[in-house]
């Protein structure tokens, strides 16, 4: 049975198929995002262990086909490889490789993608979410602020919990995760309109997009304090929150991007931009910024390939936006991964082993003989 | 062959060459044919205008490349009537009523022709004059194009949007230099006004420019003439109001025209500006008020047709730009820049590796040592040019070999040429001079038949603003482009050695072992490629890999050369499926490289790389079609030889 095992595991015909479906993979997910967007490709190829058809499992998918590559390669490190100097550069060339893979997994795994979008003069500590909403709460709108926030995922309609800090009931009455809010007009029934910040009457779910950074979802939720219960409708696009009055006290409620606390202040000082004199393509994007640590400041500059880095945060430059007031906007990727030079590593090593390999080959020097496929390496 | 046959060959070529200068002398003196740049009448020699500076795309280039940029986008090509644009350029700046005639206006589409009412000719190239009673027409349907959504815009629309721009930048080049031309708008006749003016007596022919430097004189004249009834003005006040008013009209009609021909403050932010606009904020400085004067005096020195004073005055424009910009190392770039332009080094490559290909064929065929000296000696012939080139645009640009799609071929066909030489050092069978002329010949026709849009030495755009990355990652990579590609050479000359001499085991095994070698080589290459784009990626975006499709593109070469290599080592293929093998891997490339941009919107601007598709998808099926037959007839050939493996 172990033998079974290993020897399956370690099969070089295993590692063909694998490399070959992984072609196939990366082919068919390429085509697949001119329809659909690069992040359905990764959701549907990458990050599944099976591209389903409806609930049919009809290919294996890119979690799948990696995993068995590495238990493939660990095996055949551990009980078929032979270990010796000829050999060393293979070796170390698959050791990179699976530190690569394992690299990828920590990322997919603990990796966190965020934004930060700041007007020159501005500042924050939280930076948001691209695709994740969360449903918050909070009863004081001075600072320091005490959010109380649940994820947009477990929303289902009929769905309902008490929030104790606020001595309060919420069930879910509708959520769409995109949506189009309707005015008065707009709406259908005349039924009494849900309270809401913006004048919204109604929602309308909408169709998800290939793109869900572009997503604006919509809910609606009946709140129950004591005796008193409202209807209450949130939309994602809303800049105000909406806030419920009754003798027990105030409550503010929003549905908003998802936001992650950050271990600094960031504040945008100046955004600089230039220009190839007498064109419109850009040269260079750059912002400065402060960073505030617990009350220790200085500043700071991001650039196009010039990332500003903090512990296992990152900010990138990523974007800008001229406002109607003049003032621009400068946009920064934030991301925050453990494993950041684990593929650094692992590409050192693979392709020293590799250039190891082919030298080492190269010196020998000798034709490949067809009988003893094992021996067969590079030589010229 | 015996000797009368020779004097017959002798007598022929001369006669080739009679009619050939015959027609040249015909063209130079005959009669003056407007639709034809080279019968346009007199002209002086343009070596100095050539080499003067303009910013064009936030690029600052000679006078010869800016032309020839402008004429491809207005007509699909470098040259007019087989001369330079430049010549052309002059003409529009210096007697653009007498261009009027040639035809520089590309229309592909025969509906197009028909939407602006023109009669359709085979060449689709037509001149302003035709196209003058469909301006119109033009306007309209160009604002209606506009309207719709891009992706709802068919090829006539499209079409329609570029000429319309392209006719609103042939007007904007046909006026840029108005000021420096005589109008009758500014004819002067009474004496005392023209003395004001400081025009000399004889002085027939009037330009702006001479009235905008005397303004001042019409001063006392035109003040105060709003007080007074139009019908007591003096004639004076008369003719100083209608040539000032002539002054500001054309000033602000002619305002922000995108021929940008003056450096304003080479001190902290560069500005430059169209002639009209400097004229229009009004001259402070001296220096620029000189270059406008120079340029006055090269229109008079054209018209003139004076060889001396034309260059004499473009000498003096030229000073006057450099005083400015006397810190930029791109102004000292200018004369390499037309050299290069002159050079035409890479054509002169393709024409060495041209000929070392029919000889390296000989040597193989054959074994004639003197067709094996002849095949080395003109790749390396081809390969001074080739490298030469690529220095001189690194020099002109101050970055690294490869910047874009069009220097991706010149380094792969450079490399692919040098890896030929290398493998035939050591193998001494011609294998490698073959791999070596035909990979540069073909690698150098592709960048010049598909990927010389616009100008190749453009700017580049913030992200790859960086010279360490495109020193590194993207050199990687196009390394293991070559390498895989070398490869792929080496496997079609397996194949059909296989098939048609299957006996011949030494050659075999030796294009085997070079193969082999190739593709690891490739293999590391195209790796490390792939993930330092990985970690630039990081650096720039903050993500190491993102299945993105130019990633996955290299991420497939990579996986199937270690497929190759696995399955070889598994047993699963053996030689023939190696070479096989490796002829796929070119398709693989050639997703990579170019599919990418295929899948997507385009990466063109002007939309002349038609057939780039069409190129892509017969090459790919050509090759597929090549290993599906070659492959099967080579395993027969190899099974029936004599003493096979």
């Amino acid at each position: 049975m172990k033998d079974l095992f290993i020897d399956f595991f370690s099969s070089l015909k295993l590692t063909v198929l694998c490399l070959a479906l992984l072609m196939v993979l990366i082919f068919w997910g390429t085509l697949y995002q001119v329809e659909h967007g690069i992040w359905q490709a990764q959701q549907v190829f990458f990050r599944s262990w099976f591209i389903r058809f409806g609930f049919l499992p009809i290919f294996p998918g890119g979690k799948l086909v990696m995993s068995v590559l590495f238990v493939n390669m660990l095996v055949s490190l551990l009980f078929r490889m032979e270990v010796s100097f000829r050999k060393a550069g293979l070796v170390l060339t698959h050791l990179g490789l699976m530190l690569l893979l394992a690299g990828g997994w920590v990322t997919y795994r603990f990796g966190q993608e965020s934004f930060l979008s700041l007007v020159e003069g501005e500042g924050s500590n939280v930076s948001q979410s691209y695709r994740d909403w969360e449903l918050s709460l909070w009863t004081d709108p001075s600072p320091p602020f005490r959010v109380i926030a649940y994820d947009t995922d477990g929303l289902r309609p009929g769905r309902s919990w008490r929030v104790p800090e606020l001595a309060l009931e919420l069930e879910v009455e509708t959520y769409y995760p995109n949506s189009v809010p309707l005015g008065p007009v707009q709406a259908a029934d005349n039924a009494q309109p849900p309270l809401n910040a913006s004048g919204i009457h109604a929602l309308q779910p909408a169709r998800t997009r290939p793109q869900p950074e572009e997503h604006m979802p919509g809910l609606i939720v009946r709140a129950r304090r004591g005796r008193d219960e409202h209807r209450v409708l949130l939309f994602g696009g809303e800049a105000a929150p909406t806030r419920i009055e009754d003798n027990v006290g105030t409550v503010f409620m929003a549905l908003r991007r998802k936001r992650y606390p950050l271990p600094i202040t960031v504040t945008l000082h100046q955004f600089n931009r230039e220009y190839y004199p007498g064109s419109d393509i850009p040269r260079s994007f750059s912002s400065l910024i402060e960073v505030d640590n617990r009350g220790l400041q200085r500043m700071a500059l991001i650039a196009m390939n010039q990332p500003f880095r903090f512990r296992d945060f990152t900010f990138y430059q990523a974007s800008f936006a001229n406002l109607q007031d003049g003032s621009e906007m400068s946009t920064f990727a934030v991301t925050r991964n453990v494993g950041r030079i684990l593929p650094y590593v692992a590409t050192a090593m693979t392709v020293i082993g590799l250039i190891l390999h082919f030298l080492v080959e190269l010196v020998r020097r000798r034709p490949v003989p067809h009988a003893q496929p094992e021996t067969a390496g590079a030589s010229s | 062959m015996n000797k009368q046959g020779i004097w017959k060959w002798v007598l022929l070529g001369l006669a080739i060459l009679l009619i050939g200068a015959a027609r040249e002398c015909f063209h130079r003196r005959g009669r003056v044919d407007r639709t034809d740049l080279r019968r346009l009448g007199p002209a002086p020699r343009l070596d100095e205008f050539k080499r003067l500076p303009i910013l064009f795309n936030g690029r600052k280039m000679p006078m010869d490349s800016y032309a020839s940029n402008v004429l491809l986008q207005l007509s699909g090509r470098r040259t007019l009537n087989r001369r330079p644009a430049v010549e052309w350029l002059a003409w529009m700046f210096f007697n653009p009523e007498h261009a009027e005639a040639l035809p520089v206006f590309l229309i592909e589409h025969p509906d197009t022709m028909q939407a602006l009412g023109l009669e359709a000719h085979d060449r689709g190239r037509f001149s302003f004059e035709q196209l003058v009673p469909s301006l119109e027409a033009l306007a309209q349907q160009a604002v209606q194009a506009n309207q719709l959504e891009v992706e709802a815009r068919g090829p006539v629309e499209r079409e329609l949007l570029r000429l319309y721009e392209n006719v609103s930048y042939y007007l904007e080049l046909y006026h840029t230099l108005d000021f420096a031309r005589p109008n009758p708008d500014f004819a002067v006749h009474d004496p005392e006004v023209r003395q004001r003016l400081g025009l000399a007596e004889d002085q027939q022919e009037i330009r702006f420019l001479d009235i905008f430097f005397g303004a001042g004189g019409l001063r006392e004249y035109v003040e105060g003439l709003d007080q007074i009834e139009p019908a007591a003005w003096t004639p004076q006040q008369q003719e100083a109001f209608r040539v000032s008013s002539a002054l500001f009209g054309h000033v602000r009609r002619f305002s922000r025209l995108r021929v940008t021909l003056l450096p304003v403050d080479p001190h902290g932010q560069e500005v430059w500006m169209a002639p009209w606009d400097l004229l229009r904020i009004g001259i402070t400085d001296t220096g620029m008020a000189n270059a406008l004067r120079r340029l006055g005096d090269m229109q008079q020195a054209w018209t003139a047709v004076d060889q001396k004073a034309f260059n004499e005055a473009a000498r003096a424009y030229d000073e006057i730009l450099k005083s400015r910009l006397f810190t930029d190392r791109a102004m000292a770039r200018m004369d390499l820049e037309v050299r290069y332009n002159r050079l035409r080094l890479f054509s002169r490559a393709s024409t060495a590796y041209t000929l070392a290909f029919f000889f390296a064929f000989a040597f193989f065929i054959t074994g004639k040592p003197f067709a094996f000296r002849a095949g080395v000696v003109l790749v390396l012939l081809g390969l001074l040019p080739h490298i030469s080139g690529m220095a001189m645009r690194m020099m002109i640009m101050g970055r690294p070999p490869v910047t874009n799609l069009y220097s991706t071929f010149l380094f792969v066909g450079c490399l692919v040429a040098i890896f030929g030489l290398l493998l035939e050092a050591m193998q001494r069978n011609g294998l490698g001079l073959l791999a070596s002329s035909f990979g540069g010949l073909a690698m150098l026709f592709l960048a010049n038949r598909f990927f010389s849009d616009g100008d190749t030495m453009g700017k580049l755009v913030a992200v790859l603003n960086s010279n360490f990355w495109l020193s590194t990652h993207v050199l990687a990579i196009t390394t293991g482009y070559a390498g895989v590609v070398f490869a792929g050479l080496l496997g079609h000359v397996y194949l059909l050695q296989a098939i048609f001499g299957p006996g011949n085991r030494d050659r075999l095994s030796a294009i085997y072992r070079a193969l082999f070698g190739m593709l690891g080589f490739g293999l590391i290459f195209s790796f490390l490629g792939t993930m330092l784009g990985g970690v630039w990626a990081d650096q720039s975006w903050g993500r190491f890999w993102g299945w993105d499709p130019k990633e996955n593109g290299a991420l497939l070469i990579v996986l199937w050369c270690a497929l190759l290599f696995h399955a070889r080592i598994a047993g699963l293929i053996r030689n023939l499926g190696m070479a096989a093998g490796s002829v796929i891997g070119v398709v693989f490339v050639l997703m990579a490289w170019l599919g990418v941009n295929l899948l997507g919107v385009g990466l063109h601007s002007y939309g002349f790389i038609t057939g780039l598709g069409g190129l892509f998808f017969a090459t790919v099926a050509a090759e597929l079609l090549f290993v599906g037959v070659a492959t099967p007839l080579a395993a027969r050939n190899l099974i029936e030889a004599p003493d096979n493996e």
